[in-house]
């Protein structure tokens, strides 16, 4: 459990000095396989809105990105168990699908 | 099973929603400003000492390249010290002539220092409203345009880069402004210029300056320089791509024009 706080905090941190990467898809991902979903969703909210209070962007946004990110991590997770290279194909898309949004200023 | 999934899913995304929704009304501005000043410090620091590490490894970079470029520095630096001397002759020639028409010179505008914290999509600096800042004022580095501030919190803002692709800045091309047109950001890095007229001239290494035409942004800040026409003759308005003079990256202190 230390790990993933001192994880998130380190992808905070990170979050506030990068423009395309968003480092908690990353810190949710690397948590797939261990956490519930409520877990999950928990730490896609907390690390959402730390985001946002870092990136001066309206609360709640990121976390509600993260949560679809976590919706479809679980839907996959039903169909392939914890395949790593699924949760990590997912992370993939989910930071290019941010790229994107963050590029068109969508978010 | 399935229903479960979803139902969860729902729940926390209606607290997102509801979360962006508080915030849209400033509900959570307290929650903010404690958070941000929080995190401030850490996010300074991170911010210091990445700049640190660049700086240190600009530096194995530099050693090959180095002597050239002092050179050429060196040259450079000759030419600016004689165009300074001829602003100085035309700046006191200005001020007699302001003297001689009874009109007062106009006064400097009021700059406040802000030092950067950090930068992903905006810049973030460690001024608020309490301080005086206000949203759309113009940030400024010695004559040079950064941006404009976007959101203002308590003790923190959030500064628009040229680069962001929502903003849309009047320009001119040259001291003299002859030709005229918006630039807008790109990927974060780099600016391009549009909507200048086909029968306006522009050429790769022309300065670009704030034109002011929006009344909100300060005019005669230089923006850039142009790095490359990326228009045709055929099409309605010119286009070209424009090599910011500053590395937004690394600056460590900033001015917002307050008044």
């Amino acid at each position: 459990m230390k790990k993933f706080y001192l994880l998130s905090a380190v992808s905070i941190i990170l979050q506030s000095q990068t423009r395309i990467i968003c480092w908690p898809i990353l810190v949710v991902g690397a948590s797939a396989r261990q956490f519930n979903e409520r877990k999950l969703y928990i730490l896609a909210f907390f690390l959402g809105i730390l985001t946002d209070l870092i990136s001066g962007r309206m609360l709640g946004i990121t976390s509600a990105f993260l949560t679809f990110f976590v919706f479809s991590l679980l839907l996959l997770k039903l169909r392939f168990k914890d395949s790593y290279k699924v949760i990590l194909g997912a992370s993939v898309v989910f930071e290019l699908i941010y790229l994107v949004l963050v590029n068109s200023a969508l978010i | 099973m399935r229903w479960a999934k979803i139902r969860i899913f729902l729940v926390f995304l209606t607290l997102c929603l509801l979360v962006a929704f508080l915030d849209q009304r400033n509900v959570l501005s307290p929650v903010r400003s404690v958070f941000q000043f929080g995190l401030s410090p850490i996010v300074r620091a991170t911010y210091v000492l990445k700049n640190n590490f660049q700086d240190a490894l600009s530096f194995i970079t530099f050693w090959k390249s180095g002597e050239a470029r002092i050179k050429n520095l060196e040259q450079k630096n000759l030419e600016l010290i004689g165009k300074a001397l001829r602003v100085e002759q035309l700046e006191k020639e200005n001020r007699d002539l302001y003297k001689q028409l009874g009109t007062p010179f106009p006064s400097g505008h009021i700059r406040l220092g802000a030092n950067v914290l950090g930068v992903n999509r905006f810049l973030i600096v460690g001024r608020g409203s309490k301080d005086g800042v206000r949203l759309g004022q113009s940030v400024v580095y010695l004559d040079h345009f950064i941006g404009k501030v976007i959101r203002v919190d308590e003790g923190v803002s959030f500064i628009q880069l040229p680069t962001d692709g929502e903003i849309k800045i009047p320009v001119k091309v040259g001291a003299t402004g002859s030709a005229k047109g918006v630039t807008v950001g790109q990927f974060h890095s780099t600016i391009i210029l549009d909507q200048v007229a086909q029968n306006e001239e522009i050429k790769v290494g022309d300065y670009i300056l704030t034109s002011g035409e929006d009344g909100k942004i300060l005019p005669d800040l230089i923006l850039g320089r142009v790095k490359k026409i990326v228009s045709v003759p055929t099409d309605i308005f010119k286009k070209a791509e424009i090599e910011p003079l500053m590395t937004y990256d690394q600056l460590d202190l900033v001015f917002i024009i307050i008044r």
